[in-house]
């Protein structure tokens, strides 16, 4: 009986502490920008990897195009800033 | 010498008690063991030895109501007289307590002249894959949800704000205004759940317009030797690895309950053998309970986390309609990946606290109640910056007094609550904002020779301040119920009347941004009155030793009906922009019905049914109000087999869900399909002490998309789990 409470005592510890920051990511993710287009639909626009410090400039700042580029027949010239809010570096099912 | 006088009149006051002493017999004065004596005021449970007989190592109160249960006869409730107690129960073949046709104790009310719900959920870790999956085994209870991470209760097709969850005493608000936001804990240490669909619980609040849920845990356990659980369960469906452990342990009236459980889980698997990306979730909860009890008072002090981190399934960017659902599936799971919490999710931390403090006099009980929930909820659809990250918190101090005068009870009581709303970023979707409430409340409760009514009425009094938004307004109104009762030779007749209201909450106000969660851009309105609600409920009860019936119709009126819309525009061209706005007429009218049979010549066999039916209009602009649940028929099969000795096989349950189609949508609202769901499960004790569970659900691997389903309009939409297996394991010490 003692042994199964200190078990669950030890248990209950365990269960608190194990705790995962998922909040602080170092790794890096693929990203893309939201490019609407004239037909009322959205568009993702892969514009590559980015990490730590970079990912969180990106997801805060957004993202400026370093030169012109044309998606889907619309051309967005060079300094063009996809806002914060047209970034999304989440995952897609695999 | 005046300190050491106190201290010696302290410790006297602990250490001086006398017994409360009792027998249970069955109607031939055969002596019943394992009889669950347990004491409703004081919240401690005994169990008669093998004489029948039990004891509480000091007095209970005089007018304190004892509850005995034990399966296969009618549970007994007994209101203590003094001296000892002998109890005889009465066989019973059909229980139908669930629905409120056995009398027991409720923290509700009175249940004959309420109409009450209650599910015992005690064994609920083991026998249902989560807390909300049980509940919705009730008629006219449904849920609003994607998989097991993320589900709400619905009653009678009202859900949000207009159904109020309190948990042992203590009001949770965790920004439930929101269809992806669930219920903030799980079923650890709980041991039932008590439901009034409508507003008539006054003691309460009077916001409760679509009902009130009520959960309840386990009571302490009068014993000097330790007990408690470990279980362990596995769920196919979404690869869920469960686990919990609970401890109860009492000494000189000193009791104390310890809980803890860790859950994890990844992506649900579809009838077509993909998996729902993000559809995984992790929970961690802890609670502690501690009461210290003397002939006339009890103290009982709670502490409960929880701990969850719920991914958001079905996250597309644009119009949700043009999705290809299969874009949103993995076609196999990386164990060593979808575990992981990704984007968006949500990181939730609940904290409550409540100190509750009885005092019994011989006709009066005083109770006093402090409590403090704390919610943090930061939702990510970015890696590093949360879209929002909000705590919750509510504060709120509650008296009540409780008199017995003769064949009637009188509670008087009120309530004061601080409810505040903190941004911990600059961005946000509600702003700063906070709540001040006051409430007083009279009930009167008359029962006689199987007669009875209940009136009460409430007022509150509510001021809404947020100064960055300028507005400062405040909300008052009367909340009033009347129940009349009837009970004739197993017959009981009850009728209900309730009028309540429901004044905006700061989501309904002040939004202004992007929730993630929804997938919409929420704007409030500073325009918004009070919600009013009258809604009248009949019901009707009769069981025999073989068959039980109850039939419960009911009709709803709403006035300033408060209903987030869809509008034609969008925001950065992507998310649809929703406005809240007011209807003037709602109605909402329905029928449930219960009957539970059992053969003669087979008492161990039970057929139980359910039906469920509602209608909601918007008379407004003559239509439907979004979200009505589809009718339901419920049926159950159960064989107890503990008397037949196969393979250690203790029961076999068959349930059996069918869902009609709902073509009765709002507008920008899809119709849904019909479907069956059908589950089983065996339950073994392969050694004493030991219970092993297995069963299956959806074993037709129906691809089913609820109408509430929060995923439906996304492609095609989404449907909830294939077939799958779960197995769970308790040891009880």
């Amino acid at each position: 009986m003692k042994n199964q409470i200190l078990l669950a005592l030890f248990l209950s510890f365990f269960l608190i502490s194990c705790e995962e920051d998922d909040h602080d990511h170092d790794e890096c993710h693929e990203c893309h920008v939201l490019c609407a287009m004239d037909d009322g639909t959205t568009h993702e626009h892969e514009i590559g990897e980015f990490c730590g410090e970079d990912l969180h400039d990106l997801e805060e700042n957004g993202y400026t195009l370093m030169s012109e580029m044309t998606i889907k027949g619309v051309t967005y010239p060079a300094g063009h800033v996809f806002s914060a809010s047209e970034v999304c570096c989440e995952e897609h099912a695999h | 010498m005046k300190l050491n006088l106190f201290v010696f009149n302290f410790l006297v006051t602990f250490s001086l008690f006398s017994q409360t002493n009792g027998s249970v017999f069955d109607i031939d004065g055969k002596p019943i063991e394992n009889v669950n004596v347990f004491v409703v005021d004081h919240d401690i449970i005994s169990f008669t030895n093998e004489y029948g007989e039990f004891s509480f190592s000091s007095e209970i109160p005089i007018n304190s109501f004892f509850e005995f249960k034990k399966y296969g006869y009618a549970t007994m409730l007994y209101k203590y007289k003094g001296g000892e107690i002998n109890i005889s129960l009465e066989k019973l073949h059909v229980e139908l307590d669930e629905v409120g046709i056995v009398d027991q104790s409720y923290s509700l009310g009175n249940s004959q002249t309420l109409s009450i719900e209650r599910k015992n959920i005690e064994g609920n870790f083991i026998s249902s894959n989560s807390l909300v999956e049980s509940i919705v085994k009730l008629p006219g209870v449904n849920t609003i949800g994607s998989g097991l991470g993320i589900q709400k209760i619905v009653v009678r097709g009202l859900a949000g704000m207009r159904v109020v969850s309190y948990l042992n005493g203590m009001k949770i608000e965790n920004q439930q205004w929101a269809n992806d936001h669930s219920l903030g804990f799980t079923d650890l240490g709980l041991s039932s759940v008590e439901l009034i669909k409508g507003a008539s619980s006054l003691m309460y609040g009077g916001e409760a317009v679509g009902g009130l849920v009520f959960f309840k845990d386990s009571p302490f356990i009068e014993s000097n030797v330790p007990s408690g659980f470990f279980a362990t369960k596995f769920d196919y469906s979404h690869f869920l690895f469960g686990n919990q452990f609970g401890l109860k342990w009492s000494k000189n009236n000193f009791f104390i309950n310890l809980y803890g459980q860790y859950d994890i889980a990844t992506d649900y698997r579809l009838p077509n053998n993909t998996y729902l990306f993000n559809s995984r979730f992790r929970n961690k909860a802890l609670k502690l309970s501690i009461a210290k009890r003397t002939k006339s008072t009890q103290s009982i002090f709670r502490y409960q986390v929880n701990i969850d981190e719920v991914g958001i399934p079905g996250h597309v960017h644009g119009d949700l309609s043009n999705v290809n659902i299969n874009d949103l599936a993995s076609s196999q799971l990386i164990f060593s990946e979808d575990y992981k919490a990704i984007r968006p999710v949500q990181f939730i931390n609940n904290h409550l606290f409540t100190l509750e403090n009885i005092v019994f006099n011989d006709n009066t009980k005083y109770t006093f109640f402090l409590g403090h929930f704390i919610n943090n909820m930061q939702e990510y659809e970015k890696w590093t910056i949360p879209g929002f990250d909000m705590t919750l918190s509510n504060s709120i101090f509650r008296t009540n007094i409780k008199k017995f005068i003769s064949d009637m009870t009188l509670n008087i009581g009120g309530s004061v609550a601080y409810l505040e709303n903190k941004n911990n970023i600059s961005d946000f979707l509600i702003p700063d904002a906070n709540s001040k409430d006051l409430g007083i409340y009279s009930i009167l409760d008359y029962e006689k020779e199987g007669l009875g009514f209940n009136i009460g009425n409430r007022y509150d009094y509510k001021n809404i301040e947020s100064s960055a938004m300028n507005f400062k307004n405040s909300f008052s109104s009367f909340s009033s119920s009347v129940g009349l009762f009837f009970n004739k030779k197993s017959h009981t007749s009850r009728l209900t009347y309730s009028g309540s209201f429901r004044s905006p909450h700061f989501s309904e106000l002040f939004s202004n941004g992007l929730h993630h969660g929804t997938m919409r851009f929420e704007i409030g309105n500073l325009d918004l009155v009070n919600e009013k609600s009258h809604q009248f409920d009949f019901k009707y009860q009769w069981s025999s030793n073989h068959f039980g019936i109850v039939a419960n119709p009911f009709f709803q009126y709403i006035n300033d009906f408060i209903s987030i819309n869809p509008t034609n525009e969008f925001y950065n061209n992507t998310y649809r922009i929703y406005n809240y706005d007011q209807f003037k007429d709602v109605i909402l009218y329905g029928f449930e019905a219960n009957i539970h049979y059992h053969p003669h010549s087979l008492h161990n066999l039970h057929f139980e049914q359910s039906y469920s039916f509602l209608k909601s209009k918007n008379l407004d602009q003559n239509n439907y109000l979004a979200l009505t649940p589809a009718d339901k028929i419920k049926s159950t099969i159960n064989f107890n087999l503990k008397d037949y000795n196969i393979l250690k096989l203790q029961s076999f349950s068959l349930y059996h869900l069918y869902v009609f189609n709902q073509d009765d949508v709002a507008l920008f609202e899809t119709t849904s399909d019909s479907y069956n769901l059908v589950n089983f499960e065996l339950i073994f004790n392969p050694f004493d002490n030991l219970t092993f569970i297995a069963g299956v659900k959806n074993l037709l691997n129906e691809e089913y998309i609820p109408h509430l389903s929060r995923i439906k309009e996304v492609g095609s939409g989404i449907p909830e789990p294939g077939r799958s297996f779960n197995l769970s394991l308790k040891y009880d010490f």
